[in-house]
């Protein structure tokens, strides 16, 4: 647990309950150490926010962002967050299902980090999730 | 005795006397011879005798004055009378313009005598008489040879009266014209004694009858040049006496064989010329009526043609003529049927295109218009002409449209100006029609080959025109405002399209992703518990996935499209073709053998990514059909064209039925089973599309079990 608590969580914000089983499951696969945090939606991607500057929960190694989202979609809560004074440097990734070009494009122009289009095939899915733990939990170097 | 000649011929003075002298002397000597004797035998008485010897003596002297009296009395009455008759024979020849002259025959022939009134041409009579002046020297130069041979001539040989025409010298140096009538007096002998003449100055009659000469030939020149042919007709004998030059052309006569013509040989053989009418109208014109009219007249050669005729009946020298002057109208005729069938195609066409014309005489200020003009503008022929202040006020509304210029052309020509060109609209004055517009066109003014100038024009009714034009008006406005809602229509649906798209790439593809990850998820953690059919289910599952992910990839494409932006940029075909061919999953192509015919400079203007597009999708499909061969081939060629460039692929595989060449092109359309050849039957419906975004054009070719081939032509 303590080793755990160390470790810098990964925030999924997904509203599909069967993407967020798969990623688990994903994560799972590859015996995640990172803790993974869920928002089901942008509002609740938001509330986060206001959570980490309470000081309530550490802000995350990284979050992946889906695009479509009920309430506020994947973009708005990307472009709150690069406003956001303090946390506007942690490193969004989209993970999302589509593969539009004006989605890619307006998602770099608000600041993302990475676009990943979901992948359909379960076992691309973990790969996926393995690397994206690999790269932006271990290899990347967060702000600070 | 001859009688003048003796008495008053040769009255000679001295003979006379003579005669006084000897009658005298007899009487004196018969006086002194018998008076005394014949005294002396009556009388004895010597006193008585002595006394009458005085008487005697006075007797005689009384009869001597008696005897003298008449014997120089008569002689001197007689003389008397002839010098009165010569003073008035030589006033006669003082007066006549006959010259009497007398020429001696001896050489020089020298004037012996010549009337006083030789004066009266400036020549010294008694220079010529005294042999000062010599007559020959008078002549003219050109005259004088021939005048001395003449009358050598004649006094050689006679005949003694002859007469000679000549020119003699007048004063002022002029030469006047003398017609000399010449006789020769002969001796007994026969020599000529003396040449005697009369001179008369002809000069005038001579010139009277030269201009007579000249006025003739004038005349007949005139007459014979004349482009009107002229007969003549004897009113009496009605014969043809006198004919021109003209007359022989026009009737193809010679003048003798026209003049043996009767009038009905030269009038056509046509009904209503014929003789009755040929009579009527002489019998007319010999009563004196001067009549034109046309007539078809018959050259010789049969054929017949129209004359106008101009009859006049007049008298020349005496006799009764009828005087006929024909003109050659034929040329005419033909010209105004012809002229007639134009106006009346004219009027038919104008009739027909709804148009009238106009015609302006500057200088007369006279109006004509064409029938049509008349309907046009509700308007009757029958009462006139209207003016040109009537044209130009009365029949349209000068607020109309281009009324204002209208009225400026109109004022410039009943001014006299010369106003331009112009093509007005204009609208009829509501009492000429109802709601009717019209387009009128007037030229610049032209000269005409008499140096009248004319304007001409036209009236074109445009109701309709102008009624749809205002219709078109009205729509036009709102067309933008249709426009505008059609575009905004268009936009949203394209937004709704979009949003359409977005939602099949998410939510259709979210469930996929749960049942692939779950059928993995089961195969993976559950596989050993599943039952040999278990397994089969679970890897159906998958496959179908598989296929429904591919299938929703390739119709995002395809509705994506649409909406991808066109660039034009360089395309490098075979750099392209290259680029994409590497790209293809190497599974797919590994065992084919690719063959290029393209050549590396081949360069045309396109969209690169659209281009690339089609050549994945055909360069796979072409991998795909042939990968059963042994060898797959596959071929790209590309050819450039004047407009286009062409580029194919071909291959050696399954090939299709010609029969679904069309079809081939249809979204899921699929020609084979999915088993042997998986595929969602979007591919080639995408191709078509992107060919034609890119304004080219596709077609396949193939045989069933040999190959297919796909041409695609792009624009240059």
């Amino acid at each position: 647990m303590s080793n755990a608590a160390r470790q810098p969580s990964i925030l999924v914000v997904e509203d599909n309950p069967v993407d967020i089983d798969l990623m688990r499951r994903a994560f799972e696969r590859r015996n995640l150490t990172n803790p993974l945090e869920v928002a089901r939606d942008g509002v609740e991607a938001l509330d986060f926010l206001e959570r980490w500057e309470r000081g309530e929960l550490a802000p995350p190694a990284v979050i992946l962002l889906d695009i479509k989202l009920p309430k506020v979609d994947g973009l708005e809560v990307l472009r709150r967050i690069r406003e956001h004074e303090r946390f506007r440097r942690i490193p969004v990734v989209m993970l999302t299902s589509s593969s539009e070009d004006r989605d890619i494009t307006t998602a770099y122009d608000c600041g993302a980090n990475s676009y990943i289009v979901k992948p359909v095939d379960f076992a691309k899915f973990v790969e996926v999730a393995e690397q994206v733990e690999l790269y932006w939990c271990l290899l990347n170097h967060p702000p600070t | 005795m001859e009688k003048d000649g003796k008495r008053v011929g040769k009255p000679s003075a001295g003979r006379t006397a003579a005669i006084i002298a000897v009658v005298y002397l007899v009487f004196g000597l018969a006086w002194i011879a018998l008076s005394d004797r014949a005294l002396l035998l009556m009388v004895d008485d010597v006193t008585l005798l002595g006394q009458l010897q005085t008487l005697k003596g006075w007797g005689y002297v009384i009869l001597t004055a008696i005897v003298l009296f008449l014997l120089i009395y008569y002689p001197l009455r007689a003389r008397d009378r002839a010098s009165r008759e010569a003073c008035r024979l030589t006033g006669i020849v003082e007066r006549s313009p006959v010259v009497a002259i007398e020429w001696a025959t001896t050489p020089g022939w020298p004037v012996t005598f010549v009337s006083p009134n030789i004066a009266r041409w400036g020549i010294d009579r008694h220079a010529l008489l005294s042999g000062e002046t010599n007559y020959a020297d008078l002549i003219h130069p050109e005259d004088i040879d021939r005048i001395v041979t003449d009358v050598a001539a004649h006094i050689d040989r006679g005949p003694d009266r002859y007469t000679q025409l000549y020119r003699l010298r007048s004063r002022e140096g002029s030469w006047i014209w003398l017609e000399d009538r010449t006789w020769l007096t002969r001796n007994e002998a026969g020599r000529v004694t003396r040449i005697h003449g009369l001179l008369l100055d002809v000069t005038e009659r001579l010139r009277a009858e030269q201009d007579l000469r000249d006025s003739e030939t004038r005349f007949r020149a005139i007459f014979d040049n004349v482009q009107e042919a002229i007969l003549l007709q004897d009113l009496d004998t009605e014969a043809l006496i006198g004919a021109n030059a003209a007359a022989e052309q026009m009737y193809g006569y010679s003048r003798a064989e026209l003049l043996a013509c009767s009038v009905d040989e030269l009038s056509a053989d046509e009904s209503g010329f014929d003789v009755q009418r040929q009579k009527a109208l002489m019998e007319r014109a010999r009563r004196g009526e001067q009549l034109v009219f046309e007539w078809r007249a018959r050259h010789r050669d049969g054929h017949g043609f129209w004359v106008e005729a101009n009859l006049q009946a007049t008298e020349i020298a005496g006799e009764r003529l009828l005087l006929v002057t024909l003109r050659n109208i034929e040329a005419r005729k033909q010209a105004e049927a012809a002229l007639a069938r134009q106006v009346d195609r004219l009027s038919q066409a104008e009739r027909h295109a709804g148009l009238g014309s106009w015609e302006y005489l500057l200088e007369t200020r006279e109006m004509w218009w064409s029938d049509r003009l008349y309907g046009l503008l509700g308007c009757d022929a029958r009462s006139g002409t209207p003016t040109l202040e009537s044209f130009a006020r009365d029949f349209f509304d000068l607020d109309s449209e281009d009324g204002a210029s209208f009225a400026d052309a109109m004022e410039a020509l009943l001014k006299g100006g010369r106003p331009g060109p112009r093509r007005l609209l204009l609208k009829a004055r509501p009492e000429v029609r109802g709601e009717a517009w019209f387009s009128i066109t007037m030229e610049a003014p032209i000269e005409r080959p008499d140096g009248m100038h004319y304007v001409q024009g036209t009236v074109l009714e445009v109701t309709e025109l102008k009624r749809n034009e205002l219709e078109l008006r009205d729509l036009n406005a709102t067309l933008e405002q249709r426009v505008a809602e059609r575009t905004a229509a268009l936009q949203a649906l394209n937004q709704e399209l979009e949003s359409f798209s977005y939602a099949v790439s998410h939510d259709l593809k979210a469930p996929l992703r749960g049942i692939e990850g779950y059928s993995q998820l089961l195969e993976a953690d559950y596989g050993e518990q599943l039952e040999g059919e278990g397994r089969t289910f679970v890897r159906n599952i998958r496959q179908g996935v598989a296929q429904m992910n591919e299938l929703i990839s390739d119709l995002l494409a395809y509705s994506r499209m649409e909406r991808r932006p066109l660039e034009e940029r360089e395309v490098r075909v075979r750099a392209l073709v290259e680029e994409v061919l590497e790209s293809v999953d190497p599974a797919l192509r590994e065992r084919a053998e690719v063959t290029l015919e393209v050549d590396p400079g081949l360069v045309f203007q396109s969209d690169p990514d659209g281009v690339a597009l089609i050549l994945r999708n055909l360069l796979e499909n072409a991998f795909k059909f042939s990968a059963e061969r042994e060898t797959p081939q596959v071929t790209v060629q590309a050819q450039s064209r004047s407009a286009t460039l062409g580029i194919s692929i071909r291959d050696n595989g399954i090939g299709f039925d010609m029969a679904f060449q069309d079809r081939i092109f249809d979204i899921f359309q699929r020609l084979n089973r999915a088993e042997a050849y998986p595929g969602t039957g979007v591919g080639l419906a995408l191709v078509r599309r992107a060919v034609n975004r890119l304004g080219g054009e596709i077609r396949a070719e193939g045989t069933p079990g040999e190959g297919a081939s796909f041409h695609v032509e792009f624009p240059r």
